[in-house]
């Protein structure tokens, strides 16, 4: 069996192990790019509320019954036309009703519960004047409901409003506002919202109800994004075929150059069979301190990045962060396993083709 | 006197086996590199161009404004605006009674009509400029049927032939319909786009005029088209500072995207880099396997200029080879991308992909420098150790 002190005492050892560090590293890096791009399209894009939200051109009572036991759904609740809460301290707003779990991240304070309150956006323009909401957190303040009835909310939460505008309200409490208004705010049909798009598929099938979307702008954006992942994914498919390959080319170049010390080993007395063990043993053991040290390489680099580099690319800076849960190592060990199994059949049978040889 | 040398040295290099594989591991290393390289920045530039630069992600509205004039004032002022319309004319689909029962199933298929302005490409690659008068440019793959929102595949109308005729829109209503004859001048490929796949785009001043003859709306919303997507945040934190809330007519969120490709764009010069520091450890390790037969060479008595002389034409030959094999490989591995991943994703082929020739150049450049550099440096300090602990050791 191959020595530790050998293998470190040996040039030609570190060569083989830092090229191998560096290729596994790019590997842990390529297959943390693939699960991040994934995740970055499932909440920015597939997760979306309107994506996630269908209509069913049924009555509400009957899509109750029919649909409350699944545990793809989220809410049901009656459809109604639009709604618009106007203050003119504040300015105009639609609602936007959401549940809690997708409400955005608060600046300050906490997410509604109860039927009064909402939560407002940090910012907005009056008359061409910036003015900061932030200052009426915790305050109550009164709103008239599509200009027709007023009433007093508090204000339990402010948002940063990058990108939505509008007042948030929990979903939960939607019919209490909608009675408040004429009985035409309801269309008469159910909105569902599910909680994943991808369950919307399954709920068709498996529903014998007149559904769809209730707002299909997001369609085109969802199939931009599926043909976006497929580009990605091929490219970083080829980016691994020639990871790998070097991998291989280069482990079997290294073999090769040993023919010499094979051949010395056999007329010592070594048979084939433990001329085959030493070289397997020799490449577990360069594979292992690789795969070791470009983990602990990668520790090192998010560490770098998060002290010295700062950028505004979300996604780049999701790549140096270390998170445990991540799945992304085990396709990696999951590919080192099978280049292993290959190259130990490929050192067993040129050992044992070159012995013949001789 | 330098050709037989070069001729020794050229023998001896085609001897060894070893050689072939470090060149051709060499090219491999930078024809994967620079493909890797022209596959992700072509995927950004598609992404870019084609489809987040689509007329249709170009156009806001403003809805309502308090004071409309000066809007309208403020945007025809700003350089990144194309154009400013006060009617988008999305309203709703127009029939086209020339096709009626085209697939003999009693329906009329329908079109939508959308306005805009500038240049739009068409299917040869070439731009055309809407005039205002009744003309129109439609999508190349035209499926008039919808079902739950996604276009029906099977039910293709091909539109080649009637490039250059009028078409009939109809527009659908009961009480005053109304039908006008419309140009047909070109075909936008809209598989380029994935989707669109029964929308007209016409000048929207030809589409106003229409559209006023057939419903006369109020004026009350403001449009603009940018003339790069890519000016929507300057443009946009404008008008917000103004009070005004641009919404977009199609949304679509471009920046995971774009992060992405970017990101993907970084990796790919990542693994250029890398590509260089392996060919470095393997030109070394060579320079590590030819050691003693360096040394062996001075006990013969070359000199040092001797040594020189046989390393510059080790590593021209070295770069020559590198250089020829990098050619082929790139020209296969190009070849076989371009026929087998379309199999895969057929969006594929609509990408353009771009071999950088400085990505390129770049790549010889540093093959030649690191077969000179790696060899010279060895010679030198080679040169100056003791023979018999080195041969030895």
């Amino acid at each position: 069996m191959y020595n530790l002190k050998r293998i470190i005492r040996q040039k030609s050892s570190w060569i083989l192990i830092t090229i191998f560090i560096v290729l596994f590293i790019i590997l842990i890096f390529l297959f943390k790019y693939l699960f991040i791009v994934e995740n970055t399209i499932e909440v920015n894009i597939y997760d979306k509320h309107k994506n996630r939200d269908i209509i069913i051109y049924e009555d509400y009572n009957k899509v109750k019954q029919e649909l409350s036991a699944k545990e793809d759904i989220l809410y049901i609740f009656k459809d109604y036309e639009s709604l618009e809460l106007n203050n003119s301290e504040i300015g105009n707003f639609n609602i936007t009703p959401l549940l809690n779990a997708e409400m955005p991240t608060l600046i300050k304070g906490t997410y509604p519960k109860k039927e009064n309150e909402i939560l407002l956006p940090n910012l907005n323009f009056i008359n061409g004047k910036k003015a900061y909401l932030t200052s009426y957190l915790g305050k109550n303040i009164t709103l008239t409901l599509n200009n027709e009835k007023t009433l007093t909310f508090t204000i339990t939460g402010i948002y940063d409003s990058q990108n939505i505008h509008s007042i948030i309200y929990n979903l939960e409490n939607i019919n209490y506002l909608c009675e408040k208004l004429p009985s035409y705010i309801y269309t008469g049909y159910t909105r569902v919202i599910i909680n994943h798009y991808k369950n919307y598929e399954k709920l068709k099938e498996n529903v014998d109800l007149e559904l769809s979307l209730y707002d299909r702008s997001g369609l085109d954006e969802i199939e931009i994004y599926n043909s976006l992942f497929k580009l990605v994914l091929l490219i970083v498919i080829i980016m691994i075929i020639f990871t790998l390959s070097i991998l291989i080319i280069i482990s079997s170049i290294m073999f090769n150059n040993s023919k010499e010390q094979r051949f010395i080993e056999f007329t010592e007395g070594y048979s084939e069979k433990n001329i085959s063990i030493n070289y397997i043993d020799y490449y577990i053991k360069i594979m292992v301190i690789s795969f070791i040290i470009s983990i602990l390489s990668y520790i090192l680099l998010t560490k770098i990045y998060k002290y010295f580099i700062v950028t505004d690319n979300l996604v780049l800076n999701t790549l140096f962060t270390l998170n445990i849960n991540n799945l992304f190592l085990l396709p990696i060990i999951i590919i080192i396993l099978t280049i292993s199994v290959i190259l130990y059949i490929y050192i067993y049978f040129k050992v044992k083709l070159s012995i013949k040889k001789i | 006197m330098i050709m037989p040398k070069f001729k020794i040295v050229l023998h001896k290099f085609l001897r060894n086996k070893l050689n072939y594989i470090i060149c051709l591991l060499i090219a491999l290393c930078f024809s994967f590199s620079i493909i890797i390289n022209s596959l992700s920045y072509s995927a950004r530039k598609y992404y870019e161009d084609d489809i987040f630069n689509f007329v249709s992600y170009r156009v806001f509205s403003i809805v309502n404004p308090i004071n409309r004039k000066d809007l309208i004032n403020t945007l025809n002022n700003m350089n990144e605006i194309e154009g400013v319309f006060d009617s988008y004319g999305y309203m709703s689909p127009w029939e086209l009674p020339e096709f009626n029962n085209y697939f003999k199933d009693n329906k009329t298929p329908n079109m939508w009509l959308l306005g805009m302005i500038g240049d739009i490409k068409i299917i040869d690659n070439s731009k055309i400029n809407l005039s205002e008068e009744m003309e129109m440019v439609c999508p190349n793959n035209y499926l008039p049927y919808e079902k739950d929102g996604k276009p029906v595949a099977d039910k293709k109308i091909d539109l080649t032939p009637y490039i250059g005729k009028y078409i009939n829109f109809r527009y659908i209503d009961e009480n005053n319909p109304q039908e006008f004859k419309i140009k047909l001048v070109g075909l936008y490929d809209n598989d380029k786009i994935n989707k669109n796949y029964n929308m007209c785009y016409m000048n929207y001043k030809a589409l106003e005029k229409i559209n006023k003859e057939v419903l006369n709306l109020p004026k009350t919303n403001v449009y603009y088209q940018l003339k790069n997507i890519a000016d929507e945040e300057k443009v946009t934190t404008k008008l917000q500072e103004m009070g005004y809330y641009p919404d977009p007519i199609v949304f679509l969120n471009r920046m995971p995207a774009l992060e992405s490709l970017d990101l993907l764009v970084y990796i790919s010069y990542g693994i250029f880099f890398i590509s260089l520091f392996i060919v470095s450890c393997i030109i070394y390790y060579n320079i590590l396997k030819n050691k003693k037969n360096f040394l062996i060479n001075r006990t013969y008595g070359y000199s040092f200029k001797n040594n020189l002389i046989n390393s510059i034409f080790e590593s021209l030959i070295l770069f020559f080879f590198s250089f020829l094999f990098t050619i082929i490989f790139n020209l296969v591995i190009y070849n076989i991308i371009k026929r087998i991943i379309p199999i895969y994703y057929p969006s594929f082929k609509n990408i353009t992909i771009i071999i950088s020739p400085v990505v390129f150049l770049q790549a010889l450049l540093f093959i030649l420098i690191l077969c000179f550099l790696l060899n010279l440096i060895s010679l030198i300090l080679n040169h100056q150790k003791s023979i018999y602990n080195n041969i030895n050791m």
